[in-house]
């Protein structure tokens, strides 16, 4: 599939402004959504589109929506999930500004269908020109009755709200997101109950992240059957992956769900820089376990990965070639890790501390006998202990990298030099 | 009554109530469940781990904790298998590697739960390399010290402060290795918003808050405790009260006391042991050439015989603290009643008898807004604006202040309102279902107006003036003491050393004035004679609080060799005035 969904606007000049998005179709799907369409008609075209949240869980859409009580007399929230953290991710950003209205309208439609009349917007600390997006997009979509009172006449009402975030990796997962809109401390909170039940403000909350809210005007517009028919059985749709490391061309490419990763690499991103061979590759960020050249016609798709031993996440696909040295690699990571832990549970807040310094004596050469088993170890003391899924996050990739390179951290600790 | 529901909880079948928790059942049933974070009386947040249990329910298997965890209709649990016990002697070694645990030096050692919980799964070394994190020490606070090395992020001062004094103060700050304790945005503690209620001191389960006075003066095998009432208010919080050989060090909380359910304030568990400056009285003094000498204890009780005995009936005053236990306030009365005098009184002045129907301490938790009238709460029975404040600030109740002064509370109050604007403070009742009304000793014609106009739909709690108000009422002590009359007067001051200038003024002027004291301030000057009496920590008995509650005042050391308690002394007299 060569036709561009998501992407369609990008490289139209100035389509970030309302009215250039609208004379290239835009606000169609939520006129079609308001005018056309009941609220639960919406969600069922979103359950029969087997749209898949894009933030990383992979949660189905449609179903989540469905989840949220239907009393009229509630007051409901829509949370647009713009703290895209996950580092090698950068898609959110792109579509964000590149195209703020096509999400903006998803998330109108998607406030209509779950019957929220307040949208928070919560974006990435680190993103100021998404923030400015943001800001001028909400005006313009006030200016134009998308937004405000009774929109388009109808009694459906809709307030946004831009908020910027102050660059906490947390902060994605959707109740610490939650917290942090609230003015708390950015930290998960416990489930049950779930925020379709008791969210922000206490309140039932829908949170949908930027690229899921992406789709919505085009399954309203042009069918759920349509959507379903690209990707694979149990994901679909169009995916964006944002590929980078060691390829010739890194960017944005959208392709449709279950394109096998050696497409994705040398078909679309122009294969390895310079010519040199594919050591490694994260499938879906930082928090994905580590893949192998072996596994490039892996499918990346929700259901295809996990066989592998991998996830898809959020699709962002990290590559590494023959001149990474893995241990250092590891370590950036658990050194993000270290430092974003909330510091909520202790097998998070200290394991990651504890796994950090490990790899840096292995790294300084100062490792010792046994230490990459003492890695393992401590990656099952945190996973499964922690309070929300960071913590299994990582170990992923630290756990994996030991799966497949293991003689390269022996080779380090033995011969305290690298082996690349 | 709630649905009961049925579990198995390593292999054995036990009962819970449909919103228990895994460990609420866990607990309800004699099952031990290891935990750091968890304290009775706190939310659950689940950040220790160690309560992990192996779930399965609906045929999937998970670990999660128990705290957390709603316990559901037949789920099977296993909260102690070996490998969730391997998994749990992990995690502590984590929390081991994390701080700066050097047991051997620490105040809290052999009364620290990280290090039971160590000893009980058997830690004698720790897998991972030590972080050695630099932390600060905050000693900038007056009662307790913050050493953040011992701090596992428990978080239950955090929660104590929020959900049990409602004050907000402690939280966490930072991410990384810089997570910590801070108090409000990171302020030295002294400096805070800290109201010392102390109950972060209490809930900490290792040194990491330490009391600055009893640091390194007992631990817990070594220490006796003894449940009793604290005497310096008329709340009367349920204490208990920590002393090593007959020396009082540490005043705390009883979780289990009714009043005040674990909460005290600066005014009880700090103050007297920190900042009592007064002399004490060790043995009986008696007034020569102006100077007060000491003497036997049988010559200042002839002497105060006699004097009392040979005084015009009419010239005679007597004057108690509204501190004293019941059962002497009854013998003070007995005694002085059976001589015939008239004037008798409270040094706090007279006490307005209240209505009968009150509401009580624990119906002010579900008040969804307060109406304060002449009272502060920021420095009198501070305990009761906890409550107000974890309504105001956990469940978004109102709060009115209906006051001239401007009270500490002012500040958390909705509105404050003259007493003159007091049917605006009825206008907003409108908008609450349950409002309460606390009013206070300087409260005037504005409480009759709110009683008329709130009838039937506030409740109305009283905030009596001194400790045991009620023992006197029930005592019949509580009427207006004529000063100028009395030509011979007995004071039975207690350890209390609130007394108006007015009145020791007055006092100065009369003939002989003997003061049953346990200090020599403010009396000096105005005393003939002073008997030494015991202070709230030497007293048995029982007071009223303000509720209506009797409640038990134990003695937790023994006084000097010379002091007497408060009855014997006033057995000797009526025995040598034959009252």
């Amino acid at each position: 599939m060569l036709e561009k969904v998501l992407l369609k606007n990008v490289g139209v000049r100035y389509v970030e402004r309302i009215g250039v998005y609208i004379a290239h179709g835009g606000y169609q799907a939520v006129r079609k959504a308001l005018l056309e369409l009941e609220p639960q008609e919406v969600i069922e075209m979103v359950k029969k589109s087997g749209l898949r949240g894009r933030g990383g869980a992979g949660f189905p859409t449609g179903l989540k929506w469905d989840f949220m009580p239907k009393d009229p007399n509630l007051t409901k929230y829509l949370c647009i999930n713009f703290d895209e953290g996950e580092t090698g991710t950068f898609k959110d950003r792109y579509l964000v500004e590149e195209d703020p209205h096509q999400v903006l309208e998803g998330a109108i439609i998607a406030a209509y269908a779950v019957g929220a009349s307040k949208a928070y917007i919560y974006t990435r600390g680190e993103f100021p020109l998404g923030l400015k997006r943001w800001i001028k997009a909400v005006a313009e979509a006030y200016g134009r009755g998308f937004l405000g009172e009774n929109i388009l006449g109808t009694d459906f009402s809709l307030d946004v709200y831009v908020h910027s975030g102050a660059g906490a990796y947390i902060c994605g997962e959707e109740t610490a997101l939650m917290n942090s809109l609230e003015g708390k401390r950015g930290e998960p909170r416990i489930k049950p109950p779930f925020p379709t039940q008791v969210g922000l403000f206490g309140q039932p909350t829908i949170i949908n992240n930027v690229e899921t809210l992406a789709c919505v005007p085009h399954i309203i517009l042009r069918g759920p059957e349509w959507f379903a028919s690209i990707g694979t059985e149990e994901s679909t749709g169009p995916k964006l992956f944002s590929v980078s490391g060691h390829v010739e061309k890194p960017g944005n490419y959208e392709l449709p769900m279950g394109t096998p990763l050696r497409e994705i690499i040398y078909g679309h991103a122009g294969g390895i820089k310079d010519g040199r061979k594919l050591k490694a590759i994260l499938p879906g960020g930082v928090s994905t376990p580590m893949l192998t050249p072996e596994h490039l016609d892996v499918p990346m798709a929700f259901e295809t990965l996990p066989k592998v031993g991998s996830m898809l996440g959020t699709g962002a696909v990290i590559v590494m070639d023959e001149s990474t040295c893995i241990v250092n690699a590891v370590l950036h990571m658990a050194r993000f890790f270290a430092h974003e832990s909330c510091s909520k549970c202790v097998p998070c807040r200290v394991g990651t501390h504890v796994m950090t310094k490990i790899l840096q004596r292995i790294e300084n050469g100062e490792g010792r006998e046994g230490d990459v088993d003492q890695l393992l170890d401590l990656c099952n003391s945190i996973r499964g202990k922690t309070f929300c899924p960071m913590g299994d996050a990582t170990t992923n990739p630290l756990a994996s990298s030991i799966q497949y390179f293991r003689e390269e951290y022996e080779y380090h600790i033995r011969e305290k030099r690298c082996m690349v | 009554m709630a649905e009961e529901i049925t579990l198995t909880i390593d292999g054995k079948e036990v009962k819970g109530e449909r919103g228990d928790t895994i460990l609420q059942v866990c607990q309800k049933n004699g099952i031990d469940v290891p935990t750091l974070c968890h304290f009775e009386g706190l939310s659950d947040i689940g950040s220790c781990r160690l309560c992990i249990a192996e779930i399965e329910e609906r045929g999937r298997t998970r670990i999660d904790t128990s705290c957390t965890t709603p316990a559901v209709e037949g789920m099977v649990v296993q909260v102690s298998t070996k490998q969730l016990n391997e998994m749990r002697r992990a995690i502590l070694e984590l929390l081991f590697s994390e701080g700066n645990h050097y047991c051997m030096y620490c105040v809290a050692s052999g009364d620290c739960e990280l290090q039971d919980m160590a000893y009980r799964f058997g830690i004698d070394y720790i897998r991972w390399p030590l972080l050695y994190p630099e932390r600060h020490i905050d000693a900038s606070h007056k009662y307790v010290v913050m050493d953040p090395n011992r701090c596992i992020l428990c978080r239950r001062c955090v929660r104590a402060c929020a959900e049990l004094v409602g004050n907000h103060t402690l939280g966490v700050g930072g991410r990384d290795s810089e997570a910590e304790i801070i108090a409000d945005l990171k302020l030295p503690w002294g400096e805070s918003s800290c109201v010392n209620a102390g109950a972060c001191l209490q809930v900490c389960p290792t040194g990491a808050i330490l009391d600055r006075r009893s640091a390194y003066k007992g631990k817990k095998d070594q220490v006796e405790r003894v449940k009793s009432t604290c005497l310096f208010c008329s709340v009367g919080c349920g204490t208990e009260l920590v002393s090593r050989d007959n020396y009082l060090i540490r005043v705390e909380g009883d979780w289990e006391a009714e009043p005040n359910k674990g909460i005290l304030c600066a005014a009880g568990r700090f103050e007297p042991l920190y900042d009592e400056e007064r002399t004490r009285v060790l043995r009986p003094l008696v007034k020569r050439d102006g100077r007060l000498e000491e003497t036997t204890w049988d010559e200042a009780l002839d002497l105060v015989a006699e004097k009392l005995g040979d005084s015009d009936k009419n010239a005679l005053g007597a004057l108690t603290s509204a501190r004293a236990t019941n059962e002497t306030l009854e013998l003070f009365a007995k005694l002085f009643r059976g001589i015939g005098v008239e004037n008798i009184g409270c040094l706090e002045g007279p006490i307005a008898e209240p209505p009968e129907k009150e509401i009580n301490l624990a119906e002010l938790d579900e008040a969804d807004m307060f109406i304060v009238v002449g009272e502060d709460l920021a420095e009198d029975h501070q305990v009761v604006g906890f409550f107000v404040k974890r309504g105001v600030n956990n469940r978004g109740a109102r709060l009115v202040i209906v006051d001239d002064k401007e009270t500490g509370f002012v500040p958390l109050a909705y509105r404050w309102l003259k007493p003159d604007e007091v049917e605006e403070a009825v206008r907003l009742c409108d908008a609450a279902a349950r409002p309460a009304v606390i009013y206070g000793a300087r409260a005037g014609e504005e409480l009759a107006v709110l009683r008329k106009e709130l009838a039937g739909k506030a409740g109305f709690f009283w905030m009596a003036p001194a400790t045991n108000s009620r023992g006197a009422l029930a005592a019949g002590l509580n009427g207006a003491f004529n000063a100028e009359a009395a030509q011979n007067v007995y004071v039975l001051a207690c350890d209390d050393g609130k007394v108006g200038d007015e009145l020791l003024a007055r006092l100065k002027k009369a003939n002989f004035v003997a003061v049953q004291s346990s200090y020599v301030e403010p009396w000096a000057e105005v005393a003939d004679v002073v008997l030494p009496t015991v202070i709230w920590a030497e007293k048995e008995g029982t007071i009223t609080n303000l509720e209506g509650r009797t409640l038990k005042v134990a003695k937790a050391v023994e006084p000097p060799a010379a002091v007497k308690g408060e009855a014997e002394v006033l057995k000797a007299l009526i025995g040598r005035l034959g009252s």
